[in-house]
C-alpha cells in the first residue's frame, strides 16, 4: 500500500545501494575465495599463476598439524571461555538486578572492556603477563611465589589467552543476560514467594527455565565471536610457543598471508564458513527442538 | 523499587555483601586499564624495574604524538577517516535499505534473504573476509588504499546496522506515516521530517556500535594498509614486532587509542546498552 | 482457618506517606474486599499482608501471632494476582502442584490435592496445556487453583477479574463467592470495582488517599455511609449534596434550602448549616408542586428498565433515576422531593455523618 502511494522509484532506489554491496563485497569475494580454494596460485617474475587443482587443497586440509592445532586450540577457548562468561555474566546480571537503581554505576563501568579494541586488550595484558616486569608476576613476588611465564610456558599459554577472552568477554554476556533477567515477569516471581518458595527455589525452578532461552542465546552470540578470536592472540602470542595458543584465525593468517599460500588459504577459509554454518544450525535445530517438547 | 525497599530493613548483610562483590568486580575490569595508564607514565626503566612509587613523565605521549619518526597522529587520523566515512555510509545505506525493505511490499523472502544474510556473515571469521578482500581489492589496484579499507569496514558493519536499524523500524507505528501520506508528505519529506526525527535514538545507538567497531576492527585493516594507510590498531601491533618493544609508549599509544571508547562510554552509554542489546535480544 | 488483624500500618515511600494507619479486624472465614480508587493505597494494603513489600510500621496478625518481619512463604497465604501470574514454563498440572512440591507434601498428598483442585475448577480438559495456551476464564481458574490448593490461613487477590470482559467478570464472580464460600477460607479482595465489592464481599472496606474511610457490610455503606465520600462513591449515579441550614424550633425541625422547606422527623439534628444528601433513586418527581427543589431538566437517558434524569436546580445538577417510564422531557420544569425517610446529613465542616 505504501510503495503504490510512493511510486516505484524510492523503493527501488532506497534498497539499491545495500544490494550492490551486498553483491560486490560480500557475495562476489566470498565466491572469489570459493573459486580461488580450487587454485594453485604462486607468483613467478611479478606474473599470477593459476593452475587449477580441483580438491587438492581441501585434503590438504587434512594433514596440516599448524590446523589441527588451531581447531583443538579454538575449541578447546570457545567452550571453556564462554562457559565461564556464561556463568560469571549470568551471576553479575543476577546481582546487579537485585542492587536495582544502586548499581548503576556498576553497569556503566563492565562495558569499559567490549568497547576498546582487541589489540589494545592484548597490548594491556602483554604488559600484564610479562615475565619481568608484569603486575601479576609483581603480586605473585610480594607474596613470595617464583615469577611464572605465562605466555611462555607451552602449559599456560592458552589458559593465560582464555583468561583474558573472559576477561574482555564476560561484559558481554552480562549485558545480555541482564537485558534478560531484567525482563522476567515480576508478579511471576513474586507468586514464587507466596506459594513459598525459597530464594533458591525461586530462581532454580521459575527464574532459571525462564532464562534459558536467553541463556541459550547468549552462549550461542558468544561461541561466534570467541570463535573468530584473531586480535588478542596475534599480539599475546602469535599463536605460540609452538602451536599452545594457535587458533584458526590465526591459521587462516599465516597461511595466506604470511606464506602467501592464497589457494590453500582459501580452502581454510571456506571450510571454516561452512562448518560454522552447520554447527550454529545444529545447535539452532536441537534448541527448537527442545523448546518444542517442553 | 520495592525489592529493595523491601529487603532494606530485613537484611541489610546481603546488600552489602553484594556490593562487595560488586567493587570487587569493578576493580577487576578497570584494574589493567588502571595499570596501562599509570605505565604510559613511567620510563621503561622504571616500568622494568617493578618500582611502585614513580614521577609520572610524558615523555611516552611527546614521542609518540610530536616525534618526528612517530606516524600514530597520521594513524590516528586515519582510523578517524575510516570510521567516520564508513559509518556514515553505512548508516545511510542500512536506513534505506531497512526502510525499503519494511514498509515498501517487497516480497518476504527478500527481506529474510538480508537478514540471513546478517545472520551468516557474523559467522565468517574477518580473516577470510581479509582474504578475500585483499584478493578483490588488487585486481582494482586498491589493496592499501584507504578507500579499500573503508569499503571493507562499510560492509563488515552494514549487515549488523541493518538488523539492528530493522529491529528499530519495527517499533515506529505505520500510522505515523500513513498520517504523513495524508498530510501530503512525499518520501524524502516524509524521512527527513517524520522517520528520522522519530528513529534517531535507534539510529544514533546503531552508529555508535559502528564507529566503535570499525575503530577496533584489526585483522582487515591488518590486510589493506600499508606504513602510510595503517590504522590505530595496526600501528600498536607494530610496537610488539619491532625488535626492542617500546613497552611505555606502547602503553601511551593504547590509552590514546581508548579515547573514542571512553566518549562514547561516557556520552553514550545509554546508545551503546540500546545497541549492544537490540542485536541479541531480537 | 483463620483471623487476621492490622494494626495501624503505615508505609511511606520516602518521605511520601501513602497508607497513614490502617486498621481492621477481619474475621475468621471472612470474605473482606478492599475498594477504592487507583492510587488509594488499596494494592500496596494487599502487599503488605501478603509480604511482598514491607510495612513502615505496624502489625499484621494472623490468627493471632504476628507476621510482619515473616517472609511471604512463612505466612501461609496465597495470593491471586492481578495478571494470574501464572509460571508460563508449566502447564496447568504443574503451575497447581508447584506450590505443595515447595511445601513438601508427599507425592500422593499432591497428586490427590492436585488432582482433587483441577476437578473443582473444571480444569481437566487444559490440564496439560501451557498457560499461553488457555484463554482468559481458564488462566483465571488456573490462578485460583494454585491458590486454593494448598488450604492457606488467608486468600489475597488482587483485582483477579479486572482483564476479563463483562460476561465472564459476572460468571467468575459468583465462582469465586462460591469457592470462597465451600472452603470457608478468610479472604482479602482489592477492587476498584463497587458491584464487586458489594455482591461478593461480607465487609467492605471503602479506602480513600491511604485512610479507611468506613469499614462495614455492603448495605451499611449504602444506608448509613460514614461520611460525605462514602456516600458519593458507593451507589450509581452518586448521591446528589445541597448545603442548607437546620432550622430547629421546639416544636418543629426544617431543613431549610432556598425556598424548599422539608420537615423532619426526630432526628436529632444541631440546628445550623449542614450538607444534605439523597440518592437519585429516592426522589418522587412531579411537574408543579412545593416542597421540593425546582428545577429543569438537562439530560435524560432511558435504558428500557430505569429513566435517568440530570436536572439544573439553580446551577448545581441533580440525578433523578426512576424505574418507571416518566412522561418529561429536556427542558421541562420539574420538582425534585426528596424521600423524607432517606435523607443524609453531614457535618459541612468534617464531612462526617451526623
Amino acid at each position: 500500500m505504501t510503495s503504490v502511494q510512493l511510486g516505484w522509484m524510492p523503493k527501488y532506489g532506497s534498497l539499491f545501494p545495500a544490494v550492490v554491496f551486498f553483491l560486490a563485497l560480500a557475495v562476489l569475494p566470498v565466491a572469489n575465495l570459493i573459486f580461488l580454494s580450487f587454485m594453485d596460485i604462486s607468483w613467478s617474475g611479478g606474473v599470477v599463476q593459476r593452475e587449477f587443482v580441483g580438491l587438492e587443497n581441501y585434503a590438504a586440509l587434512g594433514d596440516d598439524p599448524l590446523l589441527k592445532a588451531g581447531i583443538v586450540n579454538t575449541l578447546i577457548l570457545v567452550v571453556v571461555a564462554t562457559s565461564c562468561q556464561v556463568l560469571l555474566g549470568l551471576a553479575l546480571a543476577i546481582a546487579c538486578s537485585s542492587l536495582g537503581h544502586s548499581s548503576r554505576l556498576y553497569r556503566t563501568l563492565f562495558i569499559l572492556p567490549i568497547l576498546i579494541p582487541g589489540i589494545i586488550i592484548g597490548a594491556i595484558w602483554r604488559l600484564m603477563y610479562n615475565f619481568q616486569f608484569g603486575i601479576i608476576n609483581q603480586g605473585l613476588d610480594l607474596l613470595g611465589i617464583p615469577a611464572v611465564d605465562w605466555l611462555g610456558s607451552p602449559h599456560l599459554a592458552l589458559a593465560s589467552v582464555i583468561v583474558v577472552d573472559i576477561w574482555h568477554w564476560t561484559p558481554f554476556s552480562f549485558l545480555l543476560l541482564l537485558a534478560a533477567v531484567e525482563g522476567l515477569p515480576k508478579d511471576v516471581s513474586e507468586a514464587a514467594k507466596v506459594d513459598g518458595a525459597t530464594a533458591w527455589q525461586e530462581f532454580r525452578r521459575v527464574s532459571l527455565p525462564l532464562l534459558w532461552p536467553a541463556i541459550f542465546m547468549t552462549f550461542i552470540f558468544r561461541a561466534v565471536i570467541a570463535f573468530k578470536v584473531f586480535d588478542e592472540v596475534f599480539l599475546l602470542t602469535s599463536g605460540g610457543p609452538g602451536t599452545a595458543t594457535e587458533v584458526i584465525s590465526f591459521t587462516i593468517y599465516q597461511r595466506f598471508f604470511l606464506q602467501d599460500n592464497p589457494g590453500y588459504g582459501s580452502a581454510i577459509s571456506v571450510a571454516v564458513i561452512f562448518s560454522v554454518a552447520l554447527i550454529i544450525a545444529i545447535a539452532l535445530q536441537l534448541q527448537n527442538r527442545r523448546e518444542a517438547t517442553r | 523499587m520495592s525489592d529493595i525497599v523491601q529487603t532494606k530493613r530485613r537484611m541489610p548483610t546481603d546488600k552489602v555483601l553484594l556490593h562487595v562483590a560488586m567493587i570487587a568486580a569493578v576493580i577487576i575490569t578497570l584494574g589493567p586499564f588502571v595499570w596501562i595508564a599509570l605505565s604510559a607514565f613511567k620510563t621503561q626503566i622504571v616500568l622494568l624495574m617493578g618500582d611502585i612509587t614513580f614521577s609520572p613523565v610524558s615523555y611516552n605521549f611527546d614521542e609518540v604524538l610530536f616525534d618526528r619518526r612517530s606516524t600514530y597522529p597520521q594513524n590516528f587520523l586515519n582510523s578517524l577517516i575510516v570510521a567516520g566515512v564508513s559509518t556514515t555510509l553505512v548508516i545511510v545505506i542500512a536506513f534505506l535499505a531497512g526502510y525499503s525493505l519494511l514498509r515498501m511490499n517487497w516480497p518476504r523472502w527478500i527481506l529474510n534473504a538480508f537478514l540471513v544474510w546478517a545472520m551468516l556473515f557474523n559467522l565468517v571469521p574477518p580473516v577470510s573476509l581479509a582474504s578475500a578482500w585483499y584478493e578483490l581489492f588488487r585486481t582494482v589496484n586498491l589493496s592499501i588504499d584507504l578507500v579499500a579499507l573503508t569499503l571493507a569496514h562499510t560492509t563488515l558493519n552494514l549487515p549488523l546496522a541493518l538488523w539492528l536499524l530493522i529491529s528499530f523500524f519495527r517499533e515506529v507505528p505505520r500510522e505515523l506515516e500513513e498520517a504523513a501520506f495524508v498530510d501530503g508528505a512525499k518520501f524524502l519529506t516524509l524521512l527527513r521530517r517524520v522517520i528520522v526525527p522519530v528513529m534517531m535514538p535507534g539510529i544514533v545507538a546503531t552508529a555508535v556500535l559502528v564507529f566503535i567497531f570499525s575503530w577496533n576492527e584489526f585483522p582487515v585493516a591488518l590486510a589493506l594498509t600499508n606504513n602510510k594507510t595503517a590504522t590505530v590498531p595496526v600501528a600498536i601491533a607494530k610496537y610488539v614486532q619491532e625488535e626492542e618493544i617500546k613497552y611505555t609508549q606502547m602503553a601511551a599509544a593504547s590509552v590514546l587509542s581508548a579515547i573514542p571508547a571512553l566518549i562514547a562510554l561516557i556520552f553514550g552509554q545509554r546508545f551503546i546498552v540500546k545497541g549492544l542489546t537490540a542485536g541479541a535480544v531480537k | 482457618m483463620a483471623t487476621l488483624d492490622l494494626k495501624d500500618i503505615r508505609k511511606s515511600f520516602g518521605d511520601v506517606e501513602v497508607l497513614h494507619g490502617i486498621d481492621a479486624a477481619i474475621k475468621d472465614s471472612e470474605f473482606v474486599a478492599i475498594l477504592g480508587e487507583s492510587g488509594c493505597g488499596k494494592s500496596t494494603l494487599l502487599r503488605i499482608i501478603a509480604g511482598l513489600e514491607t510495612s513502615s510500621s505496624g502489625q499484621i496478625l494472623i490468627d493471632g501471632k504476628e507476621v510482619s518481619d515473616r517472609t511471604p512463604r512463612e505466612r501461609d497465604i496465597a495470593m491471586v494476582f492481578q495478571s494470574y501470574a501464572l509460571y508460563p514454563h508449566m502447564t496447568v498440572t504443574e503451575n497447581i502442584r508447584f506450590p505443595l512440591e515447595l511445601a513438601n507434601w508427599s507425592k500422593d498428598d499432591i497428586n490427590e490435592a492436585a488432582d482433587k483442585a483441577i476437578a473443582m475448577l473444571n480444569l481437566q480438559p487444559v490440564a496439560a496445556r501451557k498457560p499461553r495456551e488457555l484463554s482468559g476464564g481458564q488462566r483465571q481458574r488456573v490462578a485460583m487453583g494454585r491458590a486454593l490448593v494448598r488450604q492457606p490461613k488467608v486468600f489475597l487477590f488482587d483485582e483477579p477479574l479486572s482483564n476479563l470482559d463483562a460476561k465472564l467478570r459476572v460468571q467468575m464472580r459468583a465462582e469465586i463467592r462460591d469457592l470462597q464460600r465451600q472452603l470457608g477460607t478468610t479472604s482479602v479482595y482489592v477492587t476498584h470495582d463497587q458491584i464487586e465489592a458489594m455482591t461478593m464481599a461480607d465487609r467492605v472496606i471503602v479506602m480513600n488517599n491511604g485512610k479507611v474511610e468506613q469499614f462495614g457490610a455492603p448495605l451499611e455503606l449504602y444506608d448509613k455511609p460514614a461520611n460525605r465520600f462514602v456516600a458519593s462513591f458507593i451507589g450509581s449515579p452518586p448521591m446528589n449534596f445541597v448545603v442548607g441550614e437546620i432550622n430547629a424550633s421546639e416544636t418543629v425541625r426544617e431543613f431549610i434550602f432556598e425556598d424548599m422547606r422539608l420537615k423532619l422527623g426526630a432526628a436529632q439534628l444541631p440546628a445550623g448549616p449542614v450538607i444534605m444528601g439523597f440518592r437519585p433513586e429516592h426522589i418522587t418527581l412531579s411537574r408543579s408542586g412545593t416542597g421540593g427543589l425546582k428545577g429543569r431538566v438537562i439530560t435524560e437517558e432511558n435504558t428500557g428498565d430505569r429513566t435517568f434524569l440530570v436536572v439544573d436546580v439553580n446551577g448545581a445538577s441533580m440525578g433523578v433515576t426512576s424505574s418507571t417510564r416518566l412522561d418529561v422531557g429536556t427542558g421541562d420544569h420539574v420538582t425534585l422531593v426528596p424521600d423524607l425517610s432517606r435523607l443524609h446529613f453531614f457535618d459541612p465542616d468534617s464531612e462526617m455523618r451526623l
